[in-house]
């Protein structure tokens, strides 16, 4: 997700993995499903937890805290897959297990911070672009496109 | 903005570009074949004609210069030469380019254009043929060359032929009905039927399953003779035909003397002979007015016989897509009529299935395309390729009927350009050079193309002066590809060429570029999973073999389980399904193999590939055969669950690493299966044996 640099409002979407807040670009996240098992694909990267059915087309759903190396133990019973378009293209969509949706805001520039004090695994810190912070809740905006050249490469 | 006549003509105009150039190839071979200047020129003319009504002016206007050209070639005045053939390819070019460019508003373009125009007048005496813009020009002076058109129309008059078809006693039998011959020679144009019915056995004797009638028919029409024959192409066996050229001329609606021939010729049963309308050779005055009474019929008759039809491709991959919706829904309907008891609802799901099924057929079938249409562009490179090197090259097609899913020929043109270049350019030895060896001063490039189980394979083979492999194992060692120890067949050594950052070619030259292609040929073909080989022997030749799926939405599979997860393989990729009790293992444990009649078979225990844990009671799988080339390989599977008709739907790119999986589907009851990419599986499980060798050596 981009600095929102411009004295725009932009929208972002929420969720929890492993107690911690992150959030996707609004515009970005095509659906949410419930969490349905994702069939398996053989020989696909470890976080990949295989493709589901989403209207006819194949998609990958990739277990975020595995990905992002957070974890934690209690169970997540309002586990959700976010699907993100990460580009225009035809095979763009990939699902994120998230531990569950939170909220969905709008924010300011004010409310912006380029720092990121939340450490993940070192492939994908990158990806954090920002943090925003929303009265007294922290979330570390993810750049969808950076974090899709990580899986696809 | 086009508006949409424009963009019919357009359309139109390039196809009558591309049988331009389809018919140039066969004039440069017979250029004095009046049939075909004929049919150049009146392709010529379409375009000129169109251009000018839809306001491609230019375009019409240049068309014009090449068709005169043409016309006083058809006339006799010049003859075919070279240059004439080379000119007029370039103009196909410019044309090409000047349909997209519409009229041309920029004065460089404009410049270039006298120039062309100025090349194309060289051809024929100056003030001949000049042409006059219809729209800047007057009203008088426009009427001109229009006029010009009518009179030459006047003078050749329609064509005309006496077809006489008489039928063998036995065409009945295989289910002809000669009435329909009749009536598609009729449909021709214009015609005049007469019949013999002497022979025919009176009531009493009649023979229901023989038949004794001649037919004699005087046809009108601007079709040639080969249409003519093309009507009796499915009864040529079981009939004799004739087919005589009359005087040019409106013979049918001769009003005067026809009739009382052919009813003279019905009574007495002596059939009419082309002598006999030598009487009509002077009537053209006559004709050419009774051809303008009758000149509103001929559109109608046009319109009677569309036997293709135009459909945007767009409409046909939605229909694909929408049959391939249908198919799954199908399967999701099969799964409930066989859990229920309702009878009258099993009955029609079965019903269903068989039209669906049937409709997928239909709509594969439409979306797939003939390589003929795409050969011309190849046989127009290695023409320009052959005066550009000054090699002597030959194209010769073998199988441009096949047929393939039109977005895997678009897939194909490139890299099938590449490699006809790289034949055409490194392949091809200089004509000096060629009679050195002894061979053939001119060099062949031959494409032959064929069906091969569910796949096409396209050959481009050259008689060229091959690759050497130890030149090319030197490079690659060179380039860093391979180590110099490397212990690799002959096979294997040509096959290099296709590692990316590979160049055979020595010196870099204009027309193959730096070299730069091989990979990315190899790339473009596995883009729809395809294969490309070579195989080359010294001063004999090189052949490139690309092994290509005929299409990529829906296929026949077989539903496996292995590990628990549904996994699917193209039906037409298994040869046979075996017990593990029908073959015999190798007990001492060197590699996967086991005996099957007598041959020793590798196989892989996808348990242990997928899920890294070996199958537990081998005795307990399945092993299917699977085809590989001319080598057969074992896949070792738990279970095989059945046959399904499946709706291929790709991984996408954030699994395209993961290629021996080619795809999923989605299965009657809402699952989802992983459909198996055999050649990469075994390729795959190749490079991993490899690496653990390796591995095994660094460990020595």
């Amino acid at each position: 997700m981009a600095e929102n640099t411009e004295n725009t409002v932009t929208s972002v979407t929420t969720f929890k993995i492993a107690g911690e807040y992150f959030g996707f670009e609004t515009m970005k996240i095509r659906h949410i499903l419930e969490y349905v098992a994702p069939t398996n694909v053989p020989l696909s990267k470890d976080y990949i937890m295989g493709v589901i059915n989403n209207h006819g087309n194949m998609v990958p759903v990739v277990n975020t805290s595995d990905m992002f190396g957070i974890k934690d133990d209690s169970d997540h019973p309002e586990a959700s897959i976010v699907i993100v378009a990460t580009d225009d293209a035809n095979d763009s969509l990939i699902g994120f297990l998230v531990d569950e949706v939170d909220d969905v805001f709008d924010y300011t520039p004010e409310m912006w911070t380029k720092e990121v004090v939340m450490q993940i695994n070192e492939s994908v810190q990158g990806t954090l672009s920002g943090t925003i912070k929303k009265d007294d809740k922290f979330v570390y905006a993810i750049n969808i496109q950076e974090l899709a050249k990580v899986i696809e490469n | 903005m086009l508006d949409r006549f424009q963009q019919k003509f357009v359309e139109e105009a390039t196809d009558n570009v591309a049988s331009i150039e389809e018919a140039l190839f066969e004039l440069e071979s017979d250029p004095e074949n009046k049939e075909i200047i004929e049919r150049l020129f009146r392709s010529m003319h379409t375009i000129k004609g169109g251009g000018a009504m839809f306001g491609f002016n230019d375009l019409s206007n240049f068309t014009h210069n090449l068709e005169t050209i043409y016309d006083h070639i058809r006339n006799d005045k010049i003859k075919v030469t070279k240059d004439i053939i080379s000119l007029t390819f370039e103009s196909l070019d410019y044309i090409r380019q000047l349909l997209e460019m519409g009229q041309l508003t920029d004065p460089d373009d404009i410049a270039r254009q006298q120039d062309y125009i100025k090349r194309l007048q060289a051809h024929f005496a100056p003030g001949e043929g000049l042409y006059v813009n219809p729209n800047k020009a007057g009203a008088q002076q426009a009427a001109q060359p229009v006029q010009q058109e009518a009179a030459k129309e006047e003078e050749a008059g329609p064509k005309n032929y006496l077809v006489n078809f008489e039928p063998f006693e036995n065409l009945l039998s295989n289910g002809t009905n000669p009435l329909f011959i009749i009536e598609d020679l009729m449909a021709l144009g214009e015609a005049k039927t007469v019949s013999y019915l002497q022979d025919v056995h009176p009531f009493t004797e009649f023979e229901p399953l023989t038949i004794r009638i001649k037919w004699q028919v005087i046809l009108q029409t601007d079709q040639d003779v080969n249409d003519i024959k093309d009507v009796f192409i499915f009864v040529e066996d079981d009939c004799k035909v004739e087919i005589a050229e009359l005087p040019k001329g409106d013979i049918v609606n001769n009003t005067d003397k026809l009739p009382e021939m052919m009813a003279n010729a019905h009574n007495t049963g002596v059939m009419l002979k082309k002598e006999d309308f030598d009487a009509f050779k002077v009537v053209k005055a006559e004709a050419a007015a009774k051809k303008q009474e009758a000149g509103p019929k001929q559109p109608q008759q046009e319109a009677a016989k569309i036997a293709t039809q135009r459909v945007s491709s767009a409409k046909i991959d939605e229909l694909v897509n929408a049959v391939g919706e249908l198919v799954t829904m199908q399967a999701q309907l099969n799964l409930i009529a066989s859990k229920s008891d309702n009878e009258a609802f099993a009955s029609i799901t079965e019903q269903m299935e068989k039209i669906t099924r049937q409709l997928r057929e239909t709509s594969f079938e439409m979306s797939l395309v003939p390589l003929q249409g795409e050969l011309v562009r190849f046989q127009r490179l290695v023409r320009d390729l052959s005066n550009k090197l000054g090699k002597e090259l030959e194209f010769v097609v073998e199988g441009g009927e096949i047929e393939l899913d039109k977005n895997i020929i678009e897939h194909l043109i490139d890299p099938l350009l590449h490699i006809i270049r790289n034949s055409g350019d490194h392949g091809i030895e200089m004509p000096d050079e060629r009679i050195k060896k002894g061979k053939n001063p001119k060099g062949t490039i031959l494409l032959k193309a064929f069906y091969s189980g569910s796949n096409v394979v396209i050959q481009i083979i050259d008689d060229g002066k091959g690759m050497d492999p130890e030149k090319i194992f030197a490079k690659a060692v060179e380039k860093g590809i391979i180590d110099k120890n490397a212990n690799l067949t002959k096979k294997e050594i040509l096959n290099l060429i296709f590692a990316s950052g590979f160049s055979t070619a020595e010196k870099i030259s204009d027309v193959s570029g730096r070299g730069v292609g091989m990979d990315v040929v190899r790339t473009k073909i596995q883009e729809v999973r395809g294969e490309v080989t070579v195989d080359s022997e010294i001063d004999k030749g090189t052949t490139l073999t690309l092994d290509i799926p005929l299409t990529l939405s829906i296929i026949d599979g077989l539903m496996t389980k292995v590990n628990g997860e549904q996994f699917i393989f193209p039906l037409s990729n298994i040869e046979r399904i075996l017990n593990p009790q029908e073959v015999k293992f190798n007990e001492n444990g060197v590699g996967n193999i086991f005996t099957y009649t007598g041959e020793q078979i590798l196989y892989i225990d996808l348990n242990n590939l997928f899920y890294q844990k070996p199958v537990e009671n081998m005795m307990d799988s399945k092993i299917l055969l699977v085809k590989n080339g001319d080598k057969r390989v074992g896949m070792v599977i738990d279970q095989i669950v059945g046959e399904y008709q499946i709706v291929v739907k790709p991984l996408g790119r954030f699994l395209r690493k993961v290629d021996m999986i080619s795809g999923a589907s989605v299965m009657g009851d809402g699952s989802l299966s992983l459909i198996v990419d055999t050649t990469r599986l075994i390729n795959y499980n190749k490079g991993l044996r490899n690496k653990k060798q390796q591995q095994v050596k660094k460990e020595e």
